[in-house]
């Protein structure tokens, strides 16, 4: 079943394979 | 080879492959392509499944681009696989038999799946929906074996679908919910004109009617349609044709945003940027189309930006339709109903069974129905679609691009010249 949080995750992983990891966590950094 | 982006299309039908041909026309090397089909055939006009049904074509006939296509231009052909997931982290489409196609672009192409009616009984053999080359095999079968058939469904496929059953010798019924036929696309006098031409070719027709339940007959098939008056009504097929729900659980599954349909921009992306869609399974301003016009329409801008050009942007469509049925002319366009500040425009002669009328509002051409003679409907869909004012042609609208050519000033008469060629 899908949950927001796993849509979440999902764009994430969309994200980081498009920018790279490093990218997307220090994106996720910033916002924090 | 190994510099060309790769190209999944999920969905060998109309649309998708529409767009492949334009995009193949635009940017032959771009795109190494491999194609999906849920089917076991080559890409075939559904639109012609009809004349298929009433043995005027045959299958072959109807086969847009043959396996040959597909391997001429280098495509990879998956028949008869059905995608089920996208992986949308690691670009990969993955098939129900385990097939997996990485793609840097996806168009999803998936179309749509016939709405079959909640009611008792509308799983039992004998009981079809009319979408596919499989559904019009299984009722040429049916037609050679039985008697009577309940299509349950006035609409246009509806319709097409008891002229091909009737024109194989059964006995059909047209059971329909509202109070004429085809409402989405004709007024009450056209579709009354359309009954009655109909019922002269041996169709029965129960409008205004509601089926409760497809009940059994003998060896577990189907034997008859109880309405919710109570009566009921011999059946040895029935095919529901009450409409369509767009295919949208791949692009779901793949948390795709989707309403109706799925949900794509006016260059046919959806909220993946990697990710196009195209066709009955699209969403666009709101609205999930069901014809083919404003298929072909996305087909051709979806293609230019997979192409690369960046231009074209698809900004809807004026529905328009004709009924495929042998004999009966109709057609139908834009807001054909009128009511408000429209203005109708009617010549209907009962006596040659024509009837045309055209709907202006402030002047700009917005709808009309034409029965019995068509000329010049595809000069008036031109005309809706530009929405110009012509106030200075009005009274030669009914008339077509002849009449109104004549009618017109010097300013508007590049915009008849085309059609009066069209009809010399």
């Amino acid at each position: 079943m899908d949950t927001r949080a796993s849509a979440f995750a999902v764009e994430l992983g969309v994200l980081a394979a498009e920018l790279g990891p490093c990218c997307v966590l220090w994106l996720l950094l910033i916002a924090g | 080879m190994s510099e060309r982006q790769r190209l999944v299309v999920v969905g060998n039908g109309m649309a998708g492959v529409k767009t492949l041909e334009h995009l193949l026309a635009l940017a032959p090397e771009r795109h190494a392509i491999t194609v999906f089909g849920a089917e076991p055939h080559p890409n075939y006009n559904r639109i012609l499944l009809s004349p298929v049904l009433a043995g005027e074509l045959t299958t072959a006939d109807i086969v847009l681009n043959g396996l040959d296509w597909y391997s001429a231009h280098g495509i990879t052909l998956h028949l008869g696989k059905r995608a089920v997931r996208v992986d949308r982290v690691r670009r990969v489409v993955v098939a129900d038999d385990g097939t997996e196609a990485p793609y840097d672009r996806l168009l999803i192409a998936t179309g749509s799946t016939p709405v079959v009616l909640p009611v008792p009984g509308n799983a039992l053999p004998g009981v079809l929906t009319y979408r596919d080359l499989a559904d019009t095999g299984a009722m040429i079968r049916a037609a050679a074996q039985f008697r009577c058939a309940v299509v349950i469904g006035g609409g246009l496929l509806g319709l097409e679908a008891a002229n091909g059953l009737r024109a194989r010798g059964m006995d059909v019924t047209v059971v329909h919910l509202m109070p004429w036929l085809m409402e989405r696309q004709l007024d009450e006098t056209a579709a009354g004109m359309l009954r009655a031409a109909l019922e002269a070719r041996g169709i029965a027709f129960r409008l205004g009617a509601e089926t409760e339940a497809v009940l059994p007959g003998l060896q577990s098939r189907v034997g008859a349609v109880r309405l919710k008056d109570g009566s009921e009504l011999a059946a040895d097929l029935v095919v529901m044709a009450v409409g369509i729900r767009p295919n949208v659980e791949l692009a779901r599954t793949a948390g795709l945003y989707c309403g109706r349909g799925i949900v794509v921009n006016d260059t046919m992306q959806t909220y993946d940027p990697r990710i196009y869609a195209v066709g009955e399974c699209v969403a666009h301003r709101g609205v999930a189309y069901g014809l083919v016009a404003p298929l072909y329409e996305m087909a051709n801008v979806c293609a230019t930006h997979l192409a690369g050009f960046g231009i074209g942007r698809y900004q809807g469509s004026i529905p328009s339709t004709k009924l495929k049925v042998t004999g009966i002319d109709l057609f139908s366009a834009g807001d054909f109903l009128g009511g408000g500040t429209s203005e109708p425009i009617v010549l209907h002669d009962a006596e040659t069974g024509v009837y045309r009328k055209v709907v202006v509002k402030d002047g700009r051409l917005i709808g009309a129905v034409l029965y019995g003679d068509t000329e010049g409907s595809a000069w008036l869909l031109d005309r809706m679609t530009e929405r110009r004012d012509l106030s200075t042609i009005r009274d030669a609208l009914l008339f077509g691009p002849d009449i109104a050519a004549m009618l017109a000033p010097p300013a508007d008469a590049p915009a008849a010249a085309p059609a009066a060629r069209m009809v010399a």
